[in-house]
């Protein structure tokens, strides 16, 4: 197993491990809530902050990490069409800050999958432990009903 | 989760994927090339529409009124044979080749929706009660219906999809 793959087991583990430390994820779309979980980087153990460090790609020289969570969509949940930086991100401050992206990182191999809207074509993104997806400001997202296993991922932003 | 009630409707739906085939010329092609130079030049930030034609989607569709007799005859013999009422006015039918794709919307009028075609990795996403949305799998014969103002959409297929939407809506018990 991959140095990458070990990590994202440990991510698994523990967040099926500790759903008491997942709090009901925020955010709406098409005027309904999302319906899915989260918890703050913070929270984690040293073992699985450890991980997600390792996951975390590198900041380039103008920017930070902002948060990290991970997110369990379970069987039946879902995230609705929402632009996650705005959704997600953290507010946004004093004139001159900006938001850069975020990235999501499947943990899991799953049937299901997330949709990514820029530009104006959908685009279905393959649902392999260790898929990255960047979203900007302008980028669209969804998480359609999922029909599988819980879907895990690890979210982080750069500032 | 919610469930969602599996009702396979139609039987014989091999016929109408046949004869469909047999007039895929007839389909037209969404975005249309007017559809995609109005769109790219007044193109806003996406907002999922209330109201929408087929021009934010990517898919193919034969109308009611564009369907050879041929055809509208395939399709009213199979609901026959299925004991399926005909009491529909309109019709359409709706191809998608891998990557097409339904924009989340929602209309002001109620259908039904028949899947053509199986398939364990694409489906409908629709709205029910209380703020919940479900993911219904294909499953050909399979029939759904759609309520005014609910939310609905088809995610990027992965296969070559066909589906009957019949306005208004039939009421078909489950069985």
């Amino acid at each position: 197993m991959s140095t990458e793959a070990q990590h994202f087991r440990e991510l698994r583990t523990w967040a099926k491990r500790h759903q008491p430390h997942f709090e009901r994820g925020p955010g709406h779309g098409l005027g309904c809530p999302h319906r899915y979980l989260r918890a703050s980087g913070d929270v984690l153990p040293t073992s699985a902050r450890a991980a997600c460090e390792a996951l975390i790609d590198p900041a380039s020289a103008d920017s930070e990490l902002a948060a990290v969570w991970l997110h369990i969509v379970p069987t039946g949940g879902f995230i609705l069409p929402c632009q996650p930086v705005l959704e997600w991100g953290p507010s946004t401050g004093g004139p001159g800050e900006r938001l850069e992206e975020l990235v999501l990182a499947v943990a899991v191999d799953g049937p299901d999958g997330a949709t990514h809207l820029l530009s104006g074509s959908p685009r279905r993104e393959p649902e392999q432990a260790g898929h990255r997806l960047t979203v900007h400001s302008d980028s669209w997202y969804w998480v359609s009903p999922v029909l599988g296993p819980e879907r895990i991922s690890l979210v982080w932003i750069m500032r | 989760m919610t469930k969602v009630p599996v009702t396979i409707a139609l039987r014989g739906h091999a016929k109408i994927r046949a004869a469909a085939q047999q007039h895929a010329s007839l389909f037209v092609r969404h975005p249309t090339p007017q559809e995609a130079a109005r769109s790219a030049a007044g193109r806003l930030p996406f907002r999922p529409p209330s109201h929408y034609g087929y021009a934010w989607d990517r898919c193919a569709v034969l109308p009611y009124e564009h369907t050879p007799a041929s055809l509208r005859g395939v399709i009213a013999r199979t609901f026959e044979e299925s004991e399926i009422p005909t009491s529909f006015s309109r019709f359409a039918l709706v191809r998608y080749e891998p990557g097409d794709y339904l924009f989340p919307h929602r209309e002001d009028t109620a259908s039904s929706l028949f899947s053509l075609t199986s398939s364990t990795e694409d489906g409908l996403i629709v709205q029910r009660e209380g703020g919940e949305f479900v993911r219904i799998p294909d499953r050909a014969g399979r029939h759904v219906v759609v309520s005014p103002g609910q939310w609905h959409w088809v995610d990027p297929v992965r296969r070559p999809r066909l589906t009957l939407m019949v306005s208004p809506p039939l009421e078909i018990p489950p069985g």
